[in-house]
């Protein structure tokens, strides 16, 4: 309590102490020549209220209910140098810190921290202990009473009558980012950039660890990262171009790899139920870039745009044995062994891009290029001949063979733009653009290791004109045919079954976009919008065949005069997807009474209103604004009788809705010309009605034996009202 | 062609000298021909003033006040108006001076990238935005900006962008979302709206490049990969933001049944019968297979592990 009361004079102190400091050494200098000195600091108090604790509110900011000082900027100036100070939410956990110094042409340079929160849940619980970072472990006699229980009924309800207990856990992280930015013009034509950041991601969040497909534990996965980046480049400006070259590294470092759990069901390892589970994190790995990019201006009229990259990504982090449970030894004498020492996983990357701007003749202008970009993938090939270990329940005997993933990405394209008429243009262009696949695999086949490559045409054309002073138009239409190499050559699967990944099928593609900006009176705005998307995989009757959506928009804004100015916005988008199934797959026998087919539907409506008004001779201003957004998930499920599944069961309700409001006003009052008093009210109300998401709990083991983290994001109406000084000297 | 004609032709052609001389000329015929503005037509910044005292004022304070007054230009106003003396003395006429209002978007941009045709904006003619016929302008404010940097119409960058992009500004709005309207991401930090090489304006090539910027832990290689994590995050992912768990573009298990369509368990049918499933309940596929961006796991080829 008494360490609350003196965090809480803390930050007013502090603030005024700054404050005070600055004043009096500014104070000194100021007399000096030149030097132009300009400082704002708001603080006040922030009163918050709700009706429970819900981390959605507080997802990725920090909303104190405390002394706060939102602000303290500090600028000091003389001749062309500068020096800027700026603090924004100081001492909260999405504070963030600039200082920044420089001379106006010759140097700059600036050094940001900043923190943003990430909050998952402040429900989640879990039985489990960490006892190192990642080792996560459960008192010995609850696992030794679940083994020797008489059954699974037995043992899943032993268990479940320990999660009671079950302690909190914090479900969040918190991102920590520091970054140095240096250029400097040592002589006009030169630039020279410098840019280093760091950024610690530490804190937990939600993940699956199973021990077998009927035994989940959700842990809070540890995080421990931290990411170093860093890019060095030069550039040179002329008359006849600019060229820049570089370099950039990527560092990531992840200091907890492993992540070990206890199984609640077993303290000693048998075949088909492990005591144990290990699996592997993200490993650290590190990404490098030289890079050289420019333009040239060939003639008067043209200009050569040009990249060209070189790179690669690598990790050679420690490989895990296949298995934790010893018990899998009697199927594969090498189970608990590595099938080799690290992972030395590299890619080697490349891209190329160059493209042309002209002026072909008066009013008509010709873009084309060339884009590439290589992802060779050198990772070393691991023949897995022995199997593999599934969940550390079982082992699996299939010879697999570890086979890495390139890809190449290839882009022809072409643009006229036509100035034809005053304030009209007419775009126009046609792209050929191209993925080849090497190496990856269909699972469920023998001959699993293809290339193939998808090619997508795509014709553009748009109109943007401003008809007359009251009227913009932009419309833009597309459409895009994709063809996939392996289409009608082969079939994956059985010839009667037209399966393809949604992402290399074939696919016909339209889009309209469609602005209007109307100001028929002064002051006045209207804009229309109208978007339309259509996707469809014509050789396709399974996965995705068909993936649309519309949206229409409108937007008002009226300034009545200096003092008053109105607007208001409303947009509706209608996601429409359709998928089809089959549970029989291509095995044999196959049977099409057991495909299903779902229609999905998000229909989202968001509304804004607000108005901003200035009264007393500008002395006192008021904002008041108000946002709504409702999005609705839809299914319609079919299948036809007779096959398994038997008919659908579709959902009696929307799968989810989520509806938010937020409603904002403050009252900004000019006492005097350096010292503002701000009053400022908010209340944000956010409703989740989904059909599991309101119920996620810990104890599952009934239904399957699996143990969650109940990570709930609560519903929440907050209130939060404020009361700030505004100065500036 | 004979050889007495190939050889009279030697003769008569260019030497080396004569060629320097030929470009010297060009060169200094060029400069000559470059029309001069005569002392006489320029204005001062104080005649500026005596109209146009806001627009000067708010000049001196911004960043082109201190390179265009008392830097590189030297010509203040005139730097991007031209000369002015004919305005002055015509009471201000405006079609006596370089005005905004009257150029056509190309024209506008054109004085801009004078000055600023490099760094960020070196891809700017050709670039989508430009071939739209947008210009500096639509975005920036040099006279009135309304943002702490880059001398924005608005205060946020993303409200920049939202006058047009209503769509994305709605999906913000979405309970999954990044965090632009909390004001820790701004459009720009993974877009460049004056251009790019890449498509869609985003500011590295290709999109997952960007992605691993911030989530740099799904970079790999990985010993197992999953074949569209590696081709293209947004093949699952909505960046603007969507309804669903991690801005996935449906829900789970449905996101994956867009490919897993192809019988044994990732193809039944999750429907209200299944509620309680544990391939539906809470994660749905990602209870298991946790390790879904890729991982380094002996065992991991169907991401248990």
């Amino acid at each position: 309590m008494k360490e609350m009361k003196m965090k809480k004079l803390y930050i007013p102190f502090l603030a005024f102490g700054i404050m005070l400091i600055s004043t009096s050494l500014l104070s000194q200098t100021e007399k000096k020549e030149d030097l132009r000195i300009k400082q704002e600091a708001s603080m006040g108090a922030q009163f918050v209220s709700g009706d429970q604790r819900s981390s959605k509110f507080y997802e990725y900011r920090d909303v104190p209910n405390d002394f706060i000082f939102d602000m303290f900027r500090l600028s000091l100036q003389k001749k062309d140098t500068y020096f800027l100070f700026d603090a924004e939410k100081i001492r909260q956990d999405d504070a963030r810190y600039t200082f920044n110094l420089g001379t106006y042409g010759k140097y700059d340079l600036s050094f940001v921290n900043e923190k943003t929160p990430h909050r998952f849940s402040f429900e989640g619980k879990t039985l489990y202990i960490e006892t190192a970072p990642g080792d996560f472990r459960l008192a010995d006699p609850i696992r030794i009473a679940a083994e020797n229980a008489q059954n699974d009924t037995e043992a899943r309800s032993f268990i479940s009558g320990f999660l009671a207990g079950a302690h909190s856990i914090d479900l969040e992280l918190l991102r920590n980012k520091s970054t140095l930015d240096f250029t400097y013009h040592p002589i006009v034509p030169v630039s020279l950039n410098l840019k280093v950041s760091r950024e610690l991601r530490n804190g937990t969040r939600p993940l699956g660890a199973p021990l077998g497909s009927r035994n989940i534990q959700e842990l809070p996965e540890p995080i421990d990262y931290k990411t170093t980046n860093m890019d060095v480049h030069v550039e040179y400006t002329k008359n006849w171009g600019t060229i820049r070259a570089g370099s950039n590294v990527s560092l990531f470092e992840n200091d907890v790899q492993v992540l070990l759990w206890d199984s609640p069901f077993r303290i000693t390892d048998m075949n088909r139920n492990s005591a144990r589970g290990r699996s592997s994190l993200p490993p650290s790995n590190t990404a490098f870039h030289f890079y050289l990019n420019g333009f040239f201006r060939m003639l008067k009229t043209t200009r050569l745009n040009g990249s060209v990259s070189l790179g690669s990504f690598s990790q050679n982090e420690s490989l895990l044995p296949y298995t934790i449970n010893s018990a899998l030894t009697a199927d594969y004498a090498g189970a608990l062994e590595s099938p080799a020492e690290t992972a030395n996983a590299k890619a080697h990357i490349s891209s190329i891009n160059l493209s042309i701007s002209s002026k072909l003749m008066k009013n008509t202008y010709l873009s084309a290029g060339f884009r590439y970009y290589d992802f060779a993938n050198k990772t070393r090939i691991l023949d897995l001949e022995g199997g593999y270990g599934q969940y550390d329940y079982r082992w699996v005997d299939d010879q697999l063979t570890m086979e890495p993933l390139s890809f190449t990405r290839s882009r022809l394209y072409a643009n006229v733009f036509f100035n034809l008429l005053k304030n009209a243009g007419f775009n126009i262009g046609y792209d050929i653009s191209g993925i080849e696949r090497k190496g990856h695999a269909h699972e469920e086949t023998s001959e699993s290791k293809e290339e193939d490559k998808s090619t997508e045409g795509t014709f553009k054309a748009s109109v943007d004109t401003h008809l007359n002073d009251w009227i913009l138009l932009r419309l833009s239409y597309v459409k895009a045919k994709r063809e996939w190499s392996l289409e009608g050559i082969r079939d994956i699967y059985l010839p009667d079954f037209k399966f393809k990944r949604f992402f290399q099928a074939d696919r016909d593609r339209d889009g309209l976009n469609m602005l209007v900006d109307l100001s028929f009176v002064e002051n006045f705005s209207l804009t229309l919008t109208y978007m339309l998307g259509k996707d469809r995989y014509p050789n396709s009757e399974y996965g995705l065949l068909k993936d649309d959506f519309q949206s229409y928009s409108l937007d008002l804004s009226y300034a009545f005069s200096k003092v008053l100015s109105l607007y208001a916005f409303y947009t509706y988008e209608i996601y429409d997807g359709e998928q089809a199934s089959s549970r029989s797959g291509a095995r044999a026998p196959r049977d099409t009474a057991d495909d299903w087919t779902a229609a999905l539907k998000d229909k989202v409506d968001t509304f804004g209103s607000g108005l901003n008004s200035t009264f007393l001779d500008g002395r006192l201003h008021l904002n008041v604004s108000y946002t709504y957004s409702k999005t609705a998930f839809t299914s319609d499920f079919y299948s036809p009788p007779g096959g398994r599944p038997d008919v659908a069961e579709n959902f009696d309700k929307d799968l989810d809705t989520t509806i938010l409001h937020i409603f904002a006003t403050s009252i900004q009052w000019k006492m005097i010309d350096s010292l503002s008093l701000v009053i400022g009210y908010w209340y944000e109300q956010y409703e989740l009605r989904d059909v599991i998401r309101n119920y996620w709990g810990v104890d599952y083991l009934e239904l399957g034996g699996s143990i969650y983290l109940g990570a709930l994001e609560p519903d929440y109406k907050y209130h939060v009202g404020y009361l700030k000084l505004l100065w500036s000297w | 062609m004979t050889k007495s004609s190939l050889s009279s032709s030697d003769e008569k052609s260019m030497k080396p000298k004569d060629l320097v001389l030929a470009v010297f000329l060009f060169l200094v015929l060029s400069l000559l021909s470059v029309p001069h503005t005569a002392a006489s037509q320029r204005a001062a910044v104080d005649d500026c003033v005596s109209c146009h005292e806001e627009q000067v004022m708010s000049f001196k304070d911004s960043i082109h006040g201190k390179k265009g007054f008392e830097m590189l230009a030297g010509r203040a106003c005139e730097t991007c108006h031209g000369p002015g003396m004919e305005h002055v003395n015509s009471d201000g006429d405006p079609e006596k001076i370089r005005s905004f209002d009257r150029m056509n978007p190309g024209e506008k941009s054109e004085t801009c990238l004078f000055c600023h045709d490099k760094g960020d904006r070196m891809y700017w003619i050709g670039s989508s935005h430009n071939l739209r016929g947008l210009a500096c302008q639509e975005c920036h404010s040099i006279h009135s900006p309304k943002s702490k940097e880059a001398l924005l119409s608005a205060e946020d960058g993303y409200s920049v962008c939202f006058r047009c992009h209503k769509q994305k500004a709605s999906q913000f709005y979405r309970a999954s979302h990044h965090p632009i309207r909390e004001g820790k991401m701004t459009c720009a930090d993974c877009h460049n709206p004056h251009g790019t090489e890449s498509p869609r304006l985003i500011s590295s090539q290709p999109i997952n490049e960007k992605c691993y910027e911030c989530h740099a832990e799904k970079r790999g290689p990985f010993l197992w990969e999953h074949q569209p994590v590696r081709e293209d995050c947004t093949i699952c992912h909505d960046p603007h933001g969507t309804n669903h768990f991690k801005m996935v573009k449906t829900r789970l298990p449905y996101l994956c049944q867009r490919c897993h369509a192809d019988g044994g368990h990732p193809s039944g049918l999750y429907d209200q019968s299944q509620i309680e499933s544990r391939r539906f309940f809470n994660r749905s596929c990602t209870n298991c297979h946790t390790a879904i961006h890729g991982t380094n796991h002996p065992s991991g080829h169907t991401f248990l592990r």
